[in-house]
């Protein structure tokens, strides 16, 4: 760091500074006008997610104040000429950018916290509920400062930033379309790794969680290993980028078009890819398909357009698209004809199945007697392999259904039809069949395979009938036959 | 001394910069000269370390010009130069006195004489003023390595005038250097005493700018019979026009020698007339055949 730079900065910012803290101190505000007219833990809930929030909006938008000068020829002129180390330049600033913002933070809760320390809060989790925010802060504004600098101007920086916000969101639900198609099973995994591929939810979720803890609200903290490992990844990726940039990035590249590869090229390439897998997974028909696909290659040609500042037509572009398209039916057809590369559990040998529970619901919305009626059979656990067998034929009839007809909805039905079922591999290790997905659907054929299964346990399963006068709001769970509830539902 | 050997710039697949050389002793003033596009620009922002070269070194006294330290001598004052939308030449003062050894009593001198309100934003300024502003941060700094980029431009022929003796001033300091472009050949002829044509990404011709003028000379001859341009092939002749008996050429070489070799071929008459700087660098262009269309 430049001392001498940083007094400056101390000096010519100091409007910015006053504005931070200005906006620091409105949870402060909303605190104190709060304080009273809620319960003190409320208030100090609603103070300290103000925080979280403003400190998000911050960390997000300041870089791009502190760190314009690379995105301006003329800037840059000035700024590179100066007898200071690039690398110290971005240190000073950034260091001067990040104490803006804790400061002001730091201002910003300490009143609420200190007003509320001996009765609401739980001191022990102030400390960590700043230090993690502290750390977060960090990662976004190095996340930020690593885009800027991958890109030419402080329109694409702003853009690109916002790209990779979406990116993983796009591609969360191309993974859970994916999930419920082909896998028919919650791959935890996937959910996992774009919820913390996704920024926001990386900081957000430890914070709330530990903003719970403080106004005794919960008891447990989301933090996990994951979070913690993927605030420092991103922030070690971000950090390796803005060194290598520092020494790389050339002067002359400001004001021309951004056509680093992690910029536009990526950017694009990565959220037209996602689009393709939601449309190709989605299981439209073809007409519904192309209109899609128009759309996305409108909003394709525009972002090129951005892109290279001018309104032209490649070649190479017009050959990405189709491409991508190419690409993506081959990536779909790679997964229809590979069980899902591997991953769906529906085709697991049933070998490996030591042991299977079913969970099922039935409710019936009767609006006739005005009664919801509730059939419950649940944690019915088998090795019997003829049970099972049983069970895979069932999945299959819903599966083929599922395959050729898709979801159906029969007025005439009034049935929600749910179930669940779990597995048990040799190794003890528990996996979910299928998320029961297939079971929701209300209709003729539904209802028979649902009763047509609970009859498999007609001499183990437990069954309860639930009742709900809407009239006099009594309620009644009765024990009932595997008969009785199937004559009642045919 | 700034001393620069092999540079080599490029931008993506355009080299701008070709195994360049120069060398600048201190206490000198250097005009670049060129062709739009000739690298003018790039070559002084190479100088001033802000484009980084593909290849070659730059030295100022022996150290690279990228090494921090070294800036702390070179100031790079561009043709448009950077402030933020709200700042006054008090802001832009504030900002180059953190970086360099400032010079007060300089500024409030250079102040008055331009008359300027420190307390005015710059945005509020017409474009010679903001170029005014910059150029008492630059005298009152007073760099050992000052770089203009079309440093003219923008000034009024009054401005122009006192920017000229505040330049003066500097260079009493026989340690202080100033390399200036422009294109406006006819100021830098009053202000540099040494000069360099960049062309094809190289200092074609360099030297001491009387030394080359007093190389270069118009010559009006009238014969009695009339000539042709091969007549004069024993000569370095860089321009020819003629109206019947009476040629004018422009003729590089040592004036006597020149002579010598016309009164050779016998001529009625012969007048030498002096050229300034900018026929010095057309017909240096010229020749070459690569003048700006």
């Amino acid at each position: 760091m430049n001392k001498t730079y940083f007094q400056y900065l101390l000096r010519s910012k100091r409007h910015l500074s006053i504005f931070l803290i200005l906006i620091g101190l409105l949870p402060t505000f909303v605190f104190i006008l709060e304080y009273g007219s809620y319960d003190q833990n409320r208030s100090l809930d609603l103070a300290l997610s103000m925080v979280v929030f403003i400190s998000f909006i911050e960390a997000l938008i300041l870089p791009f104040i502190y760190f314009n000068f690379l995105q301006s020829k003329r800037a840059l002129d000035t700024y590179y000429n100066l007898p200071i180390d690039r690398s110290k330049l971005v240190i000073t600033n950034f260091i001067h950018m990040y104490l803006s913002v804790i400061v002001s933070l730091l201002i910003g809760v300490t009143i609420p916290v200190l007003m509320t320390i001996f009765s609401a809060v739980s001191p022990f989790f102030i400390l960590p509920f700043f230090i993690f925010m502290a750390i977060g802060i960090a990662m976004i504004m190095l996340y930020v400062l690593a885009i800027i600098y991958k890109t030419y101007s402080i329109i694409d920086s702003i853009l690109i930033t916002i790209a990779y916000l979406l990116i993983p969101v796009i591609f969360t639900l191309a993974l859970s379309i994916f999930e419920d198609t082909q896998v028919f099973m919650s791959v935890n995994s996937f959910e996992l790794v774009f919820k913390y591929a996704n920024m926001p939810t990386a900081y957000f979720v430890p914070l709330f969680s530990m903003i719970d803890i403080i106004t005794f609200s919960s008891t447990f903290v989301d933090i996990g290993y994951g979070l913690m490992i993927e605030t420092i990844l991103i922030a070690l990726v971000a950090m390796i980028s803005i060194r290598n940039d520092i020494k790389k990035r050339k002067a002359e590249v400001s004001e021309t078009v951004s056509n680093n590869f992690f910029a536009y090229p990526l950017a694009l390439g990565l959220g037209t890819m996602g689009m393709f897998l939601i449309v190709g997974l989605s299981g439209l028909d073809l007409y519904m398909m192309m209109i899609l696909y128009i759309f996305i290659f409108i909003a394709y040609l525009i972002i090129t357009f951005i892109y290279r500042r001018r309104i032209t037509f490649k070649k190479k572009d017009i050959s990405l698209f189709a491409g991508g398209i190419i690409l993506s039916v081959f990536i779909l057809m790679v997964a229809s004809n590979t069980d899902a590369f591997g991953l769906s559990t529906r085709y697991r040998s049933v070998k490996e199945i030591r042991n299977m529970r079913i969970q099922m619901q039935i409710d019936r919305m009767d609006v006739e007697d005005s009664a919801n009626y509730t059939v419950t059979i649940e944690d019915y656990g088998t090795s019997d392999q003829d049970i099972i067998d049983e069970f895979i034929a069932y999945e299959d009839v819903l599966y083929d259904r599922f395959k050729s007809d898709g979801y159906d909805y029969d007025p005439d039905y009034n049935l929600y039809v749910w179930t669940d079922m779990y597995y048990q591999d040799e190794h003890y290790n528990n996996y979910s069949y299928h998320d029961s997905t297939l079971g929701d659907v209300s209709d003729k054929t539904t209802l028979e395979n649902a009763l047509s299964l609970i009859e498999i346990f007609k001499d183990d399963a437990t069954v309860s009938k639930y009742t709900y006068d809407e009239a006099t709001g009594e309620e009644e769970f009765v024990a009932i036959s595997v008969e009785e509830l199937v004559n009642e539902l045919r | 001394m700034l001393e620069i050997k092999g540079l080599d710039k490029s931008f993506e697949d355009k080299q701008v910069l070709k195994d360049l050389d120069m060398h600048l002793d201190d206490g000198h003033v250097f005009g670049l000269v060129g062709v739009n596009g000739a690298g003018k620009s790039t070559l002084l922002r190479c100088i001033a370390g802000v484009y980084m070269w593909d290849d070659g070194v730059i030295d100022f006294d022996d150290v690279d010009v990228r090494d921090a330290r070294c800036r702390k001598d070179i100031l790079l004052i561009g043709d448009d130069p950077f402030f933020q939308r709200t700042s006054t030449i008090e802001d832009i003062i504030s900002f180059y006195a953190t970086f360099y050894n400032f010079d007060k009593e300089a500024y409030y001198r250079y102040l008055n004489m331009f008359k300027l309100d420190p307390k005015k934003p710059l945005n509020s300024f017409s474009k010679g003023m903001k170029r005014q502003v910059f150029l008492i941060v630059a005298l009152a700094i007073r760099p050992r390595l000052l770089l203009l980029d079309e440093a003219f431009d923008g000034l009024d022929p009054l401005t122009r005038l006192d920017f000229k003796r505040a330049l003066a001033e500097l260079l009493n300091d026989d340690k202080v250097s100033v390399i200036i472009s422009s294109h406006n050949l006819k100021e830098l002829e009053d202000i540099c005493d040494s000069f360099g044509l960049l062309e094809d990404g190289r200092i074609k011709t360099s030297g001491d700018l009387d030394i080359s003028k007093a190389m270069v000379n118009r010559y009006q001859i009238a014969f009695d019979k009339e000539v042709t341009r091969e007549d004069f092939d024993d000569l370095d002749v860089l321009n020819f026009a003629s109206s019947g008996r009476i040629v004018t050429l422009v003729i590089k070489g040592d004036e006597d020698k020149v002579l010598e070799a016309i009164e050779a071929k016998d001529p009625l008459l012969v007048d030498v007339l002096p050229v300034d700087f900018e026929e010095l660098f057309i017909y240096e262009v010229e020749m070459r055949g690569t003048i700006d269309e």
